[in-house]
């Protein structure tokens, strides 16, 4: 069989929830927003996100849902809502029946940015922080069980103090393909933010957008193989980050880590994107934007993890941000989880990617075609 | 509107206002379906057909091939007779032309797909719009990823033709300087390519070898000789060029032959043509065949080359005019769709089977050997040798594979010229001669050696006989015997194994035990008078079955497609297949052959089944430490001195069981006997007796034993039959005959 590797966007109107299954069961998981209700304040039931993940994601020995890698681009609501109800914190060998019946999902591996620590999050973002506390805490009593299923914690930028520590920090400039333990033939990711500056960016105006994490995931079908496709996720970064990202790999020889098959549209297609907002005041997009999305690959798609995006308020989603990304893709190749399927009832965006690049399910309906494609069950008249 | 395609104009209308039943439960399923049908709009044309306008949202890969886009533009348009699918159009005016599964138009755009090859009477009552127009969106899916177009399918696009040309199978031999074209039937449409001249022909045929294509070459459908002059060459000479020079060189010869004069020119052109324009070899020919619309006489008139004497009695050249290219290509024609002729290889193709050219021989071609062999010619199944004496007679009409016309006439003779014929080629070769008069002809001893296997189909017990013994090593073939039993309703397949460590003589003994054991077996020979028919033809007692041609058809089937799975396989088999007349099911009997082993060879040959051994043991293990025995049961082959000995009857109630002596009792014996006889309709006799020595003596007959022997030998000798007496002992077993 070829290999094939899968990526969801789910719809969950302004924020983002990304699941990646490679071809070998590997499972990362890119921010998360799990709600409960059943319908959104517009009327459009909400898609049960956590039902499909459970779904989709394996079962550890134990018969526990697990997913290898979280990341958690940065602390806020509508990147990590749900996060405390739906994944497992603690020890992984405290995992009791009443987790296994909540189905809670355990992370093999995370990651977050220095920007967890605060202790000013949001609900859910201080649940990440107290596991992600935990795992720091395992690694730094140099604790075997830091580097067990389960404890696994890397954080990706630098320190407060603009340090690292080996073993735990990630920083711009490096790829990353070893996940939960285990190296990947499939999945590598390049890590473009967030820097130094935007972390102190972010913690003077207390804006966690800024230092949100921006990776280039490149995906294979074979060891060792050609590059089939890349994916940029880049959180709420905005568009002084992208400036950066735009200059350091120019300068670093990175361009090619600039280039993008698909792209998740910072911020919930906001305009921070494109220029500073209110757009009102700050029609014009720069230019680094406009070069970055040039960076593109033939026939990619820009994806609108947001609400469906209307010519009015509020936003994001910014219904200008979506002209430029069209400007750049054409009006097919950009895509808007609020609407895909029915806009009443949205369902995940599910790419499939494989030797020949990735494509787009878009099966109507389950039934098969029928008539117009089996033969007539009788046959001999030839 | 978008487009200004005639095919489309017409005023748009709302759904509600569409008539045509069809084009509004399309235009329904697209409004009902918004999520990948966009854009739908309704247009009502002047001659009453409707379109449905939509832009179709496909699964494509991020660089889909062959052009296709993720948003398509497509018309979907349905007539008021509502007699055929509803035509599909690709409207955007770049689409990619010569696609496979289009329909060639005589514009190019808009592009006509054929998204079903259905046909519409066949599922009109189950028609579904949703999933027609989910049809086309797989059309688009899987042609942007090359996978539409199936590998045995045409490279071409379809366009409607005038008829159709049976291209030989072996085209590769047609001379394109030497053909002619006759109708298959009269006032047919259909033609035939044949070297043989046919005067009667309305067409003067010519062809070129042209030179090499890229799949989808063909863009639109060919009104004048023009519209192929683009696209085919020939050495670099475009078609017009090269039939120009052609018209020119041929002038003086039409117009000696002044029948030409009235016929109209037939052109086949030969296309090498390449899935892809990266491959390095073509995958196929395509045949392109089209006729003139007029005659030579009208071209030439009409375009002013020649002219008519004033007497009105000949033609003649005009001065300085010639066949120019200009001329040629205005010329109007006809296309017609040429088809390969039926051969052993289409054969195979359309019957699912892998082609086959393995030389077989087939002794027996009567009811069943007939049908199996007619099976083997249709799904081009290996070459036969086929070996029969016997002539077709009225009485065979009734479950023979050959017709009336065939009526005393060789049956092998007619069979190969029918299959040869039904072929198109050498299928099978007749030998006219009863087997066992040739069998050591040293051409048939060749074929033999030759052949994949001995398929034996003479339902005679003495060909079997003849085949598993009679050519000592000589020949190493497999054989396969098939026979129906008595009454027609079951069919046995005897196969040796493909090192003939399993004999067809061995089988055959398997086979008669086999019909003892299995209860169900138990009436498989028995041949009541209900079902014989007595005839004065070879002898005054000849009988023949009345067998019913279904069964005979049924198991031809089986027998056919058993054999061919046999060859492919390496064992040796027993098998019976029976149909059960109440429900028409067929049941499958099957037992595995076991192995003999020669315990006496010297004038006579005595083989032992080991199976028939084991029970032996058995009986004797169980009896110890006192003998037992029973009657010795198996055949005789006088002819070739070879008894087989594979069933007994033990020891009845009755017998005397010591230490030191067995004496066998009565009770049953006989019923017993008299019953397997009757099973095996007196295949299997009595042959002599065995008993068993305790521990540690020897297989040697003691005195007692060698009184016994002498009186069954006494007894048996008067009938003609030999005597045996086996003794077993601890680890062997001493076999005594008398002749």
């Amino acid at each position: 069989m070829a290999v094939s590797h899968k990526i969801k966007f789910y719809p969950v109107d302004n924020g983002d929830n990304v699941l990646l299954k490679l071809d070998d069961k590997t499972t990362v998981i890119v921010d998360c927003q799990m709600k409960d209700c059943e319908e959104n304040t517009d009327g459009v039931t909400t898609y049960d996100v956590k039902k499909d993940l459970i779904k989709e994601l394996n079962k550890d020995s134990k018969n526990n849902p697990y997913v290898d890698l979280f990341i958690n681009s940065h602390p806020h609501n509508d990147h990590c809502l749900g996060f405390e109800k739906n994944f497992y914190c603690g020890s992984p060998d405290d995992y009791t029946d009443t987790n296994r019946k909540n189905e809670e999902i355990i992370i093999g591996e995370l990651w977050v940015t220095q920007r967890v620590f605060s202790n000013d999050l949001c609900c859910d973002g201080g649940a990440i922080r107290r596991e992600a506390k935990r795992r720091k805490k395992l690694f730094e009593d140099n604790s075997a069980e830091s580097s067990k299923y389960g404890n696994r914690l890397h954080i990706i930028g630098y320190n407060e103090d603009d340090t690292t520590v080996d073993g735990l920090h990630y920083v711009p400039g490096n790829t990353v393909s070893t996940f939960n333990g285990k190296t990947n033939d499939y999945l590598s990711m390049f890590i473009h933010a967030p820097f130094k500056s935007d972390l102190i960016r972010s913690k003077a105006d207390e804006d966690e957008n800024a230092a949100s994490i921006v990776v280039q995931m490149q995906l294979r079908t074979q060891k060792n193989g050609d590059i089939k496709s890349r994916i940029i996720i880049a959180g709420d970064a905005d568009h002084y980050v992208f400036e950066q990202i735009l200059e350091k790999s120019k300068k670093n020889n990175n361009k090619d880590k600039l280039e993008w098959d698909l792209f998740l549209a910072p911020h919930h297609c906001s305009w921070s994107f494109f220029n500073d907002r209110p757009y009102e005041n700050n029609t014009e997009p720069k230019d680094y934007s406009l070069e970055f999305l040039d960076y593109k690959n033939a026939g990619a798609n820009v994806i609108a993890s947001s609400k469906k995006i209307e010519n009015k308020k509020p936003n994001p989603p910014h219904h200008s941000a979506k002209e430029e990304y069209i400007r750049k893709v054409g009006d097919s190749k950009f895509k808007n989880t609020a609407i895909n399927k029915d806009e009443k009832a949205p369902e995940p965006l599910i790419y499939t990617i494989d030797d020949n690049g990735f494509k787009l399910e878009k099966s109507a309906i389950a039934a098969s075609v029928g008539i117009m494609t089996s033969s007539t069950p009788r046959a001999g008249r030839n | 509107m978008k487009y200004s395609y005639k095919e489309i104009q017409g005023s748009i209308v709302d759904v509600n206002e569409l008539d045509v039943a069809r084009a509004k439960s399309i235009a329904l399923a697209a409004l009902n379906n918004p999520a990948y049908i966009l854009n739908p709009v309704f247009v009502k044309r002047i001659d009453g057909a409707e379109v449905i306008l939509v832009t179709l949202d496909i699964e494509v890969y991020q660089n889909p091939l062959n052009g296709v886009e993720e948003q398509e533009d497509i018309a979907i348009i349905c007539h008021p007779e509502d007699d055929s699918f509803p035509e599909v159009y690709a409207l955007r005016n770049n689409f990619q032309l010569g696609l496979p599964h289009t329909n060639l138009r005589i514009e190019d755009y808009p592009v006509c797909l054929c998204v079903t090859e259905q046909l519409f009477q066949e599922v009109k009552h189950r028609f579904n719009p949703f999933e027609f127009i989910e049809s086309i969106r797989q059309w688009l899916t899987l042609t942007s990823q090359d996978k539409l177009h199936a590998i045995d399918q045409p490279l071409e696009p379809f366009f409607v033709s005038k008829g159709g040309i049976i291209v030989p199978s072996n085209k590769d031999n047609i001379d394109v300087n030497n053909f002619y074209i006759t109708p298959v039937a009269p006032n047919s449409n259909l033609f035939r390519i044949q070297k043989e001249k046919n005067a009667d022909s309305a067409y003067f045929c010519f062809g070129f070898h042209a030179d090499e294509q890229v799949s989808g070459f063909i863009r639109r459908e060919p009104q004048v000789i023009k519209d192929l002059a683009d696209f085919i060459f020939i050495k670099g000479i475009d078609l017009s060029t090269a039939l120009s020079n052609c018209f020119n060189n041929l002038a003086q010869f039409f117009l000696e032959e002044k029948e030409l004069l009235q016929k109209k020119v037939a052109i086949c052109c030969g296309i090498p043509v390449k899935r892809y324009s990266k491959d390095i070899e073509p995958e196929r020919t395509e045949e392109l065949f089209f006729v003139t619309k007029k005659t030579v006489r009208e071209i030439a008139m009409e375009s002013n080359v020649w002219e008519e004497t004033l007497d009105k009695k000949s033609i003649v050249p005009l001065l300085g005019k010639h066949f120019t290219k200009e001329i040629i290509e205005k010329i109007g024609i006809e296309t017609y769709t040429t088809m390969i002729d039926f051969n052993r290889l289409t054969a195979a193709i359309y019957n699912n089977e892998i082609p086959n050219k393995d030389k077989f021989t087939l002794i027996g071609v009567g009811a069943l050997g007939s049908q199996v062999l007619s099976l083997y010619a249709r799904t081009g199944y290996g070459e036969w040798n086929i070996i029969d004496h016997d002539l077709l007679l009225p009485h065979n009409l009734a479950r023979h594979a050959l017709g009336r016309d065939s009526i005393g006439f060789s049956k092998v003779e007619k069979l190969a010229e029918q299959l040869n014929f039904l072929v198109g080629e050498e299928f099978c070769t007749p030998i006219k001669s009863d087997f066992i008069k040739v069998h050591s002809d040293e051409n048939v001893i060749s074929f033999l050696k030759e052949s994949k296997a001995i398929i034996d189909i003479s339902t005679s017990i003495a060909v079997g006989r003849l085949l598993a013994r009679d050519y000592a090593d000589k020949i190493s073939t497999r054989r396969i015997s098939a026979f129906l039993n008595p009454t027609g309703k079951d069919l046995v397949i005897l196969a040796e194994d493909e090192k003939r460590r399993h004999r067809l003589d061995f089988l055959e003994m398997e086979y008669y035990r086999f019909l003892y054991k299995n209860e169900n077996l138990h009436d498989h020979l028995i041949f009541n008078d209900d079902f014989k028919i007595r005839l004065n033809r070879n002898s005054c007692r000849e009988i023949s079955s009345r067998i019913n041609q279904t069964d005979i058809s049924m198991l031809s089937s089986i027998c056919a497609k058993s054999i061919r799975k046999i060859v492919e396989h390496r064992d040796a088999s027993i098998a019976v297949w029976r149909i059960n007349d109440s429900d028409c099911t067929i049941q499958q009997y099957t037992t595995a052959p076991t192995k003999w082993e020669k315990v006496y060879s010297n004038e006579w040959k005595i083989y032992l089944n080991n199976q028939l051994l084991d029970e032996m043991r058995s009986l004797r293990t169980q009896k110890l430490p006192k003998e037992t025995g029973g009657v010795l049961l198996g055949s005789i082959d006088m002819e070739r001195k070879i008894i087989y000995i594979y069933d007994t009857i033990a020891a009845p109630e009755d017998s005397d069981e010591t230490t030191s002596s067995f004496e066998r009792g009565i009770e049953g014996v006989l019923e017993e006997y008299n019953k397997y006889r009757t099973i095996t309709d007196n295949q299997i006799q009595y042959l002599g007796e065995w008993h068993s020595h305790p521990k540690g003596c020897s297989t040697n007959p003691s005195e007692l034993d060698k009184k016994l022997f002498a009186y069954l030998a006494d007894k048996l000798l008067r009938q003609g039959y030999p005597t045996i007496m086996g003794i077993l002992g601890d680890n062997n077993c001493g076999f005594t005959i008398s002749f």
